[in-house]
Order: C-alpha cells, then structure tokens, then sequence
C-alpha cells in the first residue's frame, strides 16, 4: 500500500461527505467526473518516492494534519485585499477566500461584451452544457493524482471564457486568499479558462496567505487558448509559511496560438506548481519562465511539461531559484516532441543558485523526442555566486550583504525580463527585492 | 564436431553489416538448462571454488529470487525466462591450458577471425605500428587464453582471469569483489553475483605504470547461453593503467542475455582507463535476435588524486542497459565519461552514467554523443549528485543527440542533485538532426550519401573518439559508418 | 561537343518561378560569367546544376559531357566532374579538413578509375595546392571550415578545387566578402585552374571579380531568363549603369 493510502480514504471520505450536501442539484456528468478523480486517487492515493514525478516532494504533512474543508466564510476587509493587491492596476478581480468565490470582496465591473468571469456556481446554472464540454477535458487525471484528488471534491472555482475576437481591455486578477480557521483548512478550487478564437486576455492569479497556520491549497486549472489567441498567465504563490500549496495546470494550445507563463513561487512550507501544455495546432508559441526563492524549510517545486504534438511550434523555459537556510529547490521541466512534430524549436534553461550550506536542488531537465526535423536544447547549472564577480563589486565599495544582494537580482533578470506587464514587473521585482532584505544579510557560505 | 572449419551463418537479414556473426563450431562442457541452487553450486564446483566464494554466491542467488527486474529504464523487451538459458558453457578442452600450444586451433582461428591476437608477436586487429596488448580472451564462459602474462609479471602486474585470481589472490578478491558494486545493488548485479563464471582480474601494484595495454575480449558462441562475466580491476596507490574490452556474438534469431559487473577500484593517486567498443549482435534489420546487454560498471576512487575514465563505444546489442559510473570519494578524485552510442533498426538504448561526487575539489566530465536511426529508441540517462562534503566539487555534462529519419527517437534524462553550495554542475544537452547544408556539401565533394553520413557522424564523435587509444579508434571509427548503413536515402 | 548545354531550364521552389527557360552553352576551355540583381536565379542555377534538393523542375534539360545531368546524384554528378565552390561554404564540426579533402579526392579517383594516394603522397600534392593559396598546414588542420573567416573559406573552396580538377566549375558568389588582397589570391588561384579542357561558371553580382579573372563571355540574368549576352565589355557597361534596364522585378 502506498505512503498516505490510508489518509486518501479520510481525504474521500470528506469528498463524499461535501458531495452529499449537493446531491440534489448536481448534474450526472459532474458526479461522473468527481467519482472518476475519486477513484484514481483511491487507486494512487498520494503521490510518494516511487512517482517519478514526486520522487522529492513528499507530502508527509498531509498526513498528519487533519485538514477540513472550510464552511464558514471569514472576514476579510478590503484593506487586508488591497495589500496583496499590485499597486497601480486596474483590473477586473475576482476573489476566493478559502477556496469559495466571495461576490463582495470581487470587482468585475462592467465586463466588455463576450467576457464571462464568474464563480463555477454561477456558471452551472448559466452555462451547464459548455462545462460538461470541457471541464475535465484537458487534464490527465490518471497520471496527476492531486488533480485527480481536487476533482473529487469539485464544487468551487472560477470560470473565465472569452469570446473568439475579443481582446479583455484590462488583465484578469485572480486573488485566492486563505484565512484559516482554528483547524487547518484545505481548498480544492478549480478554475477553467476558455479563450476563443483571436482573443486576448491577461491574467494575474495570486495565491496568498498571511498565517502561521497550516492549511493545504490544491488547486487545479483547465486552460484552453483557441486558434491565434494569446493568454499572457503571471501566478505568484506566495502562501502562509506552514501552508501546502499544489497546483495543476494543464493548457491546451491550438494553431498560432500564443501562451507566456510566468510563476513566482517564494510561498508555503511545500508548493508545487505544475504546468503541462499540450501543443496541438501548428505554429503555437508556448513560454514557462519563473523564479522561485526558498528559505528555511521550504520545499519549492516546479515540475513543466510541454508537449509538442502539431509542426512548427515554439517552446522556451526559462527558470531561476534562489535558495537558502535549508530549503530544498526542485525543478522538473520535460520538452516532449511526438512523432511527426517536426520543425519543433524547443529551449530550456535552469539555473540554481544555492546561498547556504544547508540548501539543497534537484533538477531534472528532460528531452523525450521522436520526430528529426527539430531544435531541442537544455542547459542546466546549479552553484554559488561568482567569486570574482562579488570581489569587484566589493572592491567598489559595496558590503558583501549588497553585493551579493545586486549579483542574485541580476541572476534573476533573465527570467523577469519575460514579464510584459508594467505593474507585474514592478510588483514582482518588489517582492523579490523585499526578500533579498529579508534573506540575505549573514548568508555567507562560511 | 572436430572439424576445424567454422560455419559461417550465411547474413541475409542483415547483409554484411554484422561481420562477426559466424558460429564458432567446437565441443562445448553445457550445465543443464535452468537456475537453481544446485546450477550456482555446479557453476562453483566446475571453477573447484573455495567455500567462501560458494557461500557468496549462494546468497547472491537467494537475494536475486526476492528482488524484481527493473521496469524504470525506456526499453520494452518481453519478460526473459531465466530457467530457459543454459548458465555454463566452456569449450571442451580440459583445463586451462598452459601455453598457447595447448589450446584448441579453432579457438586461435576464431580469435583470429576477430582481429584479436593470442599469439603476443601479433597486433591487435592488425593495426600496423600499434603497440603489443596484452589480451585475455573469454569464450562464452570461460577464459581461454591470456597473453603476455610473464612480462606483467616481472613488474608485478597480476592480468589473469577472475578463476584464476579466486584461487591465487583470495585475500585480494575477498577484499575487492562487490566492494563497489554490491549483489544486492540491483537485479542483473544479483545475478551476475550468483553464476559468473569467468572474467578478467587485474591488479597493479603500488607505483607501476603498467607498461602495456591490458585487454579483455569477450565472445559469446554458444546458443541459449547466457554471459555473466565478472572484471574487478584494482589500482594501488601511484599506479596507471589502460584496459580495453570488446565484445562480439554470433547472428542468432534468439535473444541472450550478456549480464556482465565491472568493478573498478582507485587507490591514491591511481588512474583507471577503461574502454569498450560493444559490438555484440544487435539483431537484425526486423529486430529479431540481438543481446541484451544488461550491465553494471562502476568505479570507486577511493583514494585522493585518483582518477577513473569511462570510454565507451555502444553500436552492437538490441537492447543495451548500462550506466558506467564513477564515485569520487577522494579528494581531488576526477570521473569522466565519454560515449558514442548508436542505435539503428529496431535496437534500443538507455546509456549514462552517473557521478557522485563525496570528496573536496572533485571533478567530473561527461560527454555523450547519441545517434539514433532507423526505428531505434535511444536514451541518455545520468546523475550527478554533489553531496555535502564535495566542497568546490565541479561537473560538466555535454549530451547530444543526432537523429537519423522521423521514426527514430532520442531522449535525454539528466538527474541534477546539488546539496553544496561550492559545487557548481554545469549541463547542457542538445537535440537535432543530421544537417542537410553539410550532407550536400559533402555530397557536391563526391561522397555517397552514406560516406557523408559516416564521416559527419565520426565528426560529432570526435571528442569522445580521441580518448579511445589509437588502435581501438580506428576500429571505432569504421563501426560508426557499418552500424548506419542503410539508414539514410 | 559542348561541355555544357542548358536548355530552356525553368525551375520552381516552392511552386514559385525561378527559372523561365535558361538557354546557355559552354565549350570546354571557357570561362562564362553569369551576372544579375539579386533575387534573379543565379544561385538557384548553381544548386540546379549540382542537384540541391529542393528544387522542381518543370521543363528543359541540362546535357553534360553528353549525358544527362538532371539524372544524376549529387555525388555522381561531383564524381563526373562538376565543381561547386559554394557563396556559404558550411562548417563540418569534428571533421579535419585533410581528412575531408583525402576523402573527397579519393572518392572521385576511384571514379575515375585511379589508385587511392597514400597519406604521404596525398599530404605533398595538398601542400604544393595550397601553398599558392596561403593556406598552411594549421589551417588544414582545422575542422572543416569551422571559425573561417570569410576569405579563408574561399580560399579553402578554390584549394577543393585544386585538387579536385573538375571539368566544369561553378564559381558562385566566390568574391562576396573578399577584401582587395584576398580577392587576388583567390583569383590567381582560378586562373591557375584555366585550361583548354576545363569550363567555368562564374556567378557574380558585381563586375570586380572580373577584372582579374577575364571571361570568355558574359551573361545577364534577370527574371529567370538570360536577357543578354555579350562579352566583357558587357561587364562593364553593367557596372557603370545597373541593372536598371533589365526592368527587375525584385520582391
């Protein structure tokens, strides 16, 4: 029996539990769905040593602490909002609190027409038939047991579909906000982003937590982007310092069609953020870059897979971690070229930079390709600052704290200079720098 | 079964592409078919083994029924029947015969047959102005010939089969054997632990250069056989040496398992070459018969400023399994790894290495070079793991692939573990195909399509090619243009 | 015999008109300049006439020495004689330019039906060739034009040829990127190779090369048609007024 086989049971059990109280009104396709992730994670329970893709990011926490799916819904101000909020941004915003949508915390406003930004509640009954056309559609449950986990409990998220044509005139801010109760809380919210054909959207999805307190965020998200559309997708997960934080995503590219993700990870005791992008019309552009910063104990995962399945398609990653005290980086990032994928350009780069004695990565670049007609690279470093480079900063005058501080900024610009958004560039680089403060000061490796 | 004519299996799958796929004919002592506990004590008995070794294998053998072939590595093969091999096989001439006098002409005319020379005036694969090597020639089993012996022995180099050592050296071997790669390390380890039959025992002593070429020629003849052979090569302090291995098999429709540990041990300031040209039959163009070459390699350099260098050469086997590796836990130590593999037809790969790195200042190369062709499926699979103490620890990996046609595949799987922050690793792999620019312009030059190939092919080689010695590159260079015939046009 | 005739040759790429009907015809011992814009076909005609993939063709024929050229093979047709000094001559990673140049010579002497030179005999024929050039052993040494500058790529095409002896050389673009010094070299190097039976194509943009290498006649490409032919003092007039009267469609 796999580790945590016998806790998956009480994890089901609770699904089953918050299933019955919506018995009534649920359709037959979504109890399909649910009991479809429930039984794969039943079968798989949670992910140990032995998943290729777990093999470093054990989720032991989950099984000691009974983590209980919120049902009351916590003040949270608009003053506790506006500080996670990017200073500067009007956007349209839509807000979850421990995993469920809050209607009075969000600001959508007057939505141009053709966009549709709403609670999955609301899009049930709005728009059931679309839903069961897609939700579940585009991820790979069987092989992604904590997506298979979030199904089951399937009831809350967000749902954003745009119009073919339509460009959305300000960016989407997804704002997940967890304020545990006294017991930790979990979530298990889903999201599922449509973009139609030549339609434009940005969007901002924050994950924050401002507590000591445990609690596990396992979030999934379902991205399609239609012919000649272009998504531009910055997720900062930044939850409270004893939180989990697992999220999925799976994106599915059609012809021309353009995506740039960016993921900030500096957040949680565990946070994995998973992206799998499946290149299926010609001529698709699909970027993952990223910077992760870990500290203490933090474990900071970051697992991508693109797949390229259609000719002529691009793919880049570029990732960056800084690591401290004891914390553990992980980076797994697979370029996946099928059979007749020619004319595929796919590049990969990560570099880790490990600031203490006590910090540890792990990379695993992977090229898996069966088409001729391709340029496939990767490149992976992992080290300390440049001796030389710290000397001349230091023999300018600067204290070995700054210097270091200037040379790990520059190490990340690489990644950050894919931001294409003013305020996520600034806000991000601000979080950045507020870490850097905060981290590196006795660092030294000695 | 007298005559000494070999029956030359006549190529038609294969064309001449497999020039040593002939069948040796010649009467062979066989154990019976199966593995049991009675096989390994038969095996054990036949070599008039000490108790001690028996025992060793004995709980090797009980270790290997509890354990499971691994499943992780990309290749797809059906499930072997271990009871369905024979685990002994030696050519029937008594024992070990003292001079070359004594042993059976067929054999010296196989051997010759393969560029490989048991008479010590002779070069290796008749290589003009190549220097004498010194070869121990194993014949599916067993150890036939070993040449040069006294002229190692006046400096007090000991190069004799692994039989032989068991008898003369016990203390050696009982400190050495399974001290890098233990029986239970993995399932073909185990195995290999529990029927090895013969193999090559090298020791130098403390600060001698061996003065020649040590090598070992591995052939496997008889049908349904497995080859389990056992190579230890110990270092002592201040010493150098350069050992070869090649390997070849007849054309059989059949599969056979070549499940072979090499073992390798660096004392302070010692260096270990090891270089293998692998070319037992890959099967045919259909993907019938081949070896499966499930091997364990490892060296340890155990002592500071010692240093163990992979060279290894992959065209032959339909499935090869093997990651030379190297652990450095001296100060200073170094590992490298050079490959060239070649996959053509339907043979797979999944090739590496993997260096980890425990000592101070310890440094690692590795530089792979894959070419896939035909329906082959090739995998580059490595770790490089700096662990806590490898302070100012550094790695450097260069993994391309070529790919030859779109039905071919190449993939590459780095493990990149760092818990120092002194330690920098360094990756970078690439993927693409055969250049069409240089094809033609090779082409307008007067070269076949397949002249191109091969000498563009022996070109993205190159760095790993240099480091194998002189006579061994030459051969090398040709098996990269024979093992891509007919992938192109 | 003709060492060379092109008859009405009209070739696609990409289903887009390159050539509409090149007629031309070298005698052996001839030097032929092909000049042109950009754009008007000069170097498809090169690739054509040494078989590059890529290339339809949709009428006329290109009889060599009496056979068909357009039947033949890259290397076939390389092994037959025909020379192509390439405008980007490519890099060849790994691979020593001896050992690419022993290659190729022996390739075509086996054709020919000459014994294969040994490594001594080989090594003197190559350093009398490139000495001429300026080219020493070191560079002979390197891989495969890789980290060439442009004039030791040129020289090192002119030294193939060299040693190559074609009866029929296609010089394209061989003065882009030449400075005034290297541009003599290379060209002494091309008259060195005149001979009664040897023909050579010329493919230029600018009328320079010719100063120093005088041809027998000279051609005017232009929408994929010889629209002139003259001799040398054809050269000249283009270089003083263009190919403005041509009425070039470029893209």
């Amino acid at each position: 029996m796999p580790d945590g086989a016998g806790r998956s049971f009480t994890f089901l059990e609770q699904a089953a539990i918050a299933d019955q109280i919506d018995t009534g009104s649920q359709p037959h396709w979504l109890r399909e769905l649910k009991e479809s992730g429930a039984s794969i994670f039943k079968k798989r329970g949670l992910p140990n040593r032995s998943d290729e893709y777990w093999r470093h990011t054990l989720l032991n926490q989950l099984v000691e602490i009974e983590f209980q799916l919120s049902n009351e819904s916590p003040r949270v101000g608009q003053k506790q909002l506006s500080q996670v909020a990017l200073a500067g941004l009007s956007s349209y915003r839509i807000v979850l609190v421990n995993g469920c949508v809050r209607k009075d915390l969000s600001s959508i406003g007057d939505l141009p027409k053709g966009v549709l930004i709403a609670g999955f509640n609301d899009v049930m009954s709005l728009l059931p038939n679309r839903l069961e056309k897609q939700l579940g559609h585009y991820i790979d449950l069987k092989n992604m047991p904590m997506a298979a986990l979030n199904t089951a409990f399937l009831k809350e998220g967000v749902i954003i579909f745009v119009d073919k044509d339509i460009t959305v005139d300000k960016p989407i801010e997804l704002i997940s906000i967890t304020v545990p109760n006294k017991n930790p809380t979990m979530s298990q919210p889903r999201f599922l982003i449509d973009l139609g054909e030549n339609s434009r959207a940005t969007l901002i999805e924050s994950h924050i937590g401002n507590t000591e307190i445990p609690y596990f965020n396992n979030v999934v998200s379902e991205i399609i982007i239609g012919e000649g559309a272009g998504l531009d997708h910055y997720k900062f997960q930044d939850e409270g310092t004893a939180a989990v934080h697992i999220s999925t995503t799976a994106l599915r590219l059609h012809k021309q069609s353009l995506y740039g993700g960016f993921i900030l990870q500096s957040g949680g005791l565990i946070g994995r953020v998973e992206a799998s992008a499946v290149l299926d019309g010609s001529d698709s552009d699909c970027r993952f870059d990223g910077v992760y910063l870990g500290r203490d104990n933090q474990l900071l995962d970051t697992t991508t897979s693109i797949k390229h399945v259609a000719t002529s398609c691009k793919s880049r990653q570029v990732f960056k971690g800084v690591l401290n005290g004891n914390s553990h980086g992980v980076f797994q990032g697979k370029t996946h070229v099928s059979i007749g994928a020619q004319k595929t350009d796919g590049y990969q780069l990560s570099r880790a930079l490990l600031l203490s004695r006590d910090a540890e990565i792990s990379t695993k670049p992977e090229l898996e390709i069966y088409a001729d007609d391709v340029k496939c690279s990767h490149g992976a470093t992992s080290g300390d600052l440049d001796a030389d480079s710290l000397f001349y900063l230091q023999s300018r005058g600067l204290s070995p704290d700054v210097a270091r501080r200037v040379l790990v900024e520059a190490f990340l610009n690489e990644a950050l200079a894919e931001i294409k958004l003013n305020e996520v560039y600034e806000g991000f680089r601000s979080h950045i720098r507020g870490w850097l403060n905060k981290n590196i000061n006795q660092t030294v490796a000695e | 079964m007298s005559s000494h004519i070999d029956t030359i299996k006549k190529s038609e799958l294969v064309g001449d592409q497999y020039k040593y796929g002939f069948v040796t004919d010649i009467e062979v002592d066989l154990a019976p078919k199966g593995l049991n506990e009675d096989i390994v004590k038969l095996i054990s008995h036949k070599k008039d083994e000490p108790d001690w070794m028996l025992e060793w294998r004995l709980k090797a053998y009980r270790h290997w029924l509890k354990m499971k072939p691994p499943e992780w590595q990309k290749v797809s093969f059906d499930p072997i029947d271990y009871q369905d091999a024979y685990y002994y096989a030696a050519p029937k001439s008594g024992n070990k015969p003292k001079s070359l006098d004594e042993v059976d002409p067929t054999l010296i005319e196989t051997y010759n047959k393969l560029g490989i020379p048991l008479r010590e005036q002779e070069v290796l694969a008749g290589v003009e102005g190549a220097p004498a090597v010194a070869v121990d020639a194993v014949f599916d089993s067993v150890s036939v010939a070993t040449t040069y012996k006294a002229k190692l022995e006046e400096v007090g180099v000991i190069f004799c089969s692994i039989s032989e050592a068991i008898h003369t050296y016990p203390e050696l071997v009982k400190l050495y054997l399974g001290s890098v790669v233990p029986f239970g390390d993995n399932y073909f380890s185990a195995l290999n632990s529990a029927v090895f039959t013969d193999g090559s025992f090298v020791y130098i002593p403390k600060g001698i250069r061996c003065p020649m070429e040590l090598s070992t020629y591995f052939r496997i003849n008889q049908e349904n056989t497995g080859q389990f052979e056992r190579t230890l090569i110990i270092a002592d302090e201040d010493t150098h040496v350069s050992y070869l291995e090649g390997c070849t098999a007849p054309m059989r429709d059949e599969h056979q398992l070549h499940a072979a540990v090499v073992e390798l041990i660096a004392l302070e300031n010692a260096e270990i070459k090891y270089s293998t040209v692998q070319n037992w039959y890959p099967g045919d163009s259909k993907g019938k018969g081949g070896i499966y070459n499930f091997v364990t390699k490892r060296g340890a350099c155990r002592g500071d400023n010692s240093k163990i260098s992979w060279t290894q050469v992959e065209t032959g086997s339909a499935i090869t399994w093997k990651y030379p590796s190297c652990i450095l836990q001296g100060d200073n130590s170094v590992g490298e790894f050079y490959s060239i593999a070649i996959t053509n037809n339907y043979q797979q790969a999944d090739t590496g290495t993997k260096m980890i790195h425990i000592g101070e200042n310890t440094k690692s190369r590795i530089i792979s070079k894959g070419i896939s062709a035909g329906h082959a499926d090739q995998t580059y699979r490595g770790l490089v793991r700096m662990q806590k103490r490898a302070e100012k620890a550094r790695n450097y990996t260069q993994c391309d692939s070529l790919l030859i046609g779109d039905t071919c595949g190449a993939h590459t799987v780095p493990y990149i573990e760092s818990k120092n922050p002194t330690a920098q690793v360094e990756h970078e792999a690439t993927t693409s195909r055969i250049n069409e620019d240089q094809l033609f312009y090779c082409r307008q030059r007067g070269l076949t399509d397949e002249e191109a190939v091969s000498l563009i092919v022996n070109g993205f080689c190159r760095e790993v090619l240099q480091t194998l010695p002189m006579e061994f590159a030459v051969e090398a260079q040709k098996l990269v243009g024979i093992s891509l015939e007919g992938s192109v046009g | 015999m003709a060492l060379l005739e092109i008859r009405n040759l009209h070739v696609k790429v990409e289903n887009k008109p390159i050539l509409n009907g090149v007629n031309l015809k070298i005698e052996p011992g001839e030097i032929h300049a092909i000049m042109g814009p950009n754009g008007s076909g000069k170097s498809t005609l090169s690739y054509v006439l040494s078989g590059r993939d890529g290339y339809q063709i949709t009428d006329g024929e290109i009889i060599y020495n009496g056979i068909d050229l357009l039947e033949l093979e890259p290397d076939q047709r390389a092994r037959e004689g025909v020379f192509l000094a390439f405008q980007y001559p490519v890099e060849i990673p790994g691979v020593v330019g001896l050992t690419f140049l022993k290659t190729a010579l022996n390739a075509t002497r086996i054709h020919r039906g000459q014994n294969e030179l040994d490594a001594m005999d080989f090594l003197k024929f190559v350093r009398e060739k490139a000495q001429s050039l300026e080219i020493d052993d070191e560079m002979l040494k390197r891989f495969v034009n890789e980290g060439f500058s442009g004039g030791e790529k040129k020289r090192m095409e002119i030294l193939q040829m060299a040693i190559l002896q074609p009866k029929l050389a296609i010089l394209d673009e061989t003065d882009s990127g030449l400075d005034i010094d290297a541009l003599q070299v290379v060209s002494k190097g091309i008259n060195a190779l005149r001979d009664a039976n040897r023909g050579m194509l010329l493919i230029t943009h600018y009328q320079r090369l010719l100063n120093y290498v005088r041809p027998d006649k000279v051609h005017v490409l232009a929408n994929g048609r010889i629209a002139r032919s003259g001799d040398e003092a054809l050269a000249q007039e283009l270089e003083e007024k263009g190919y403005a009267e041509f009425n070039v469609f470029v893209e």
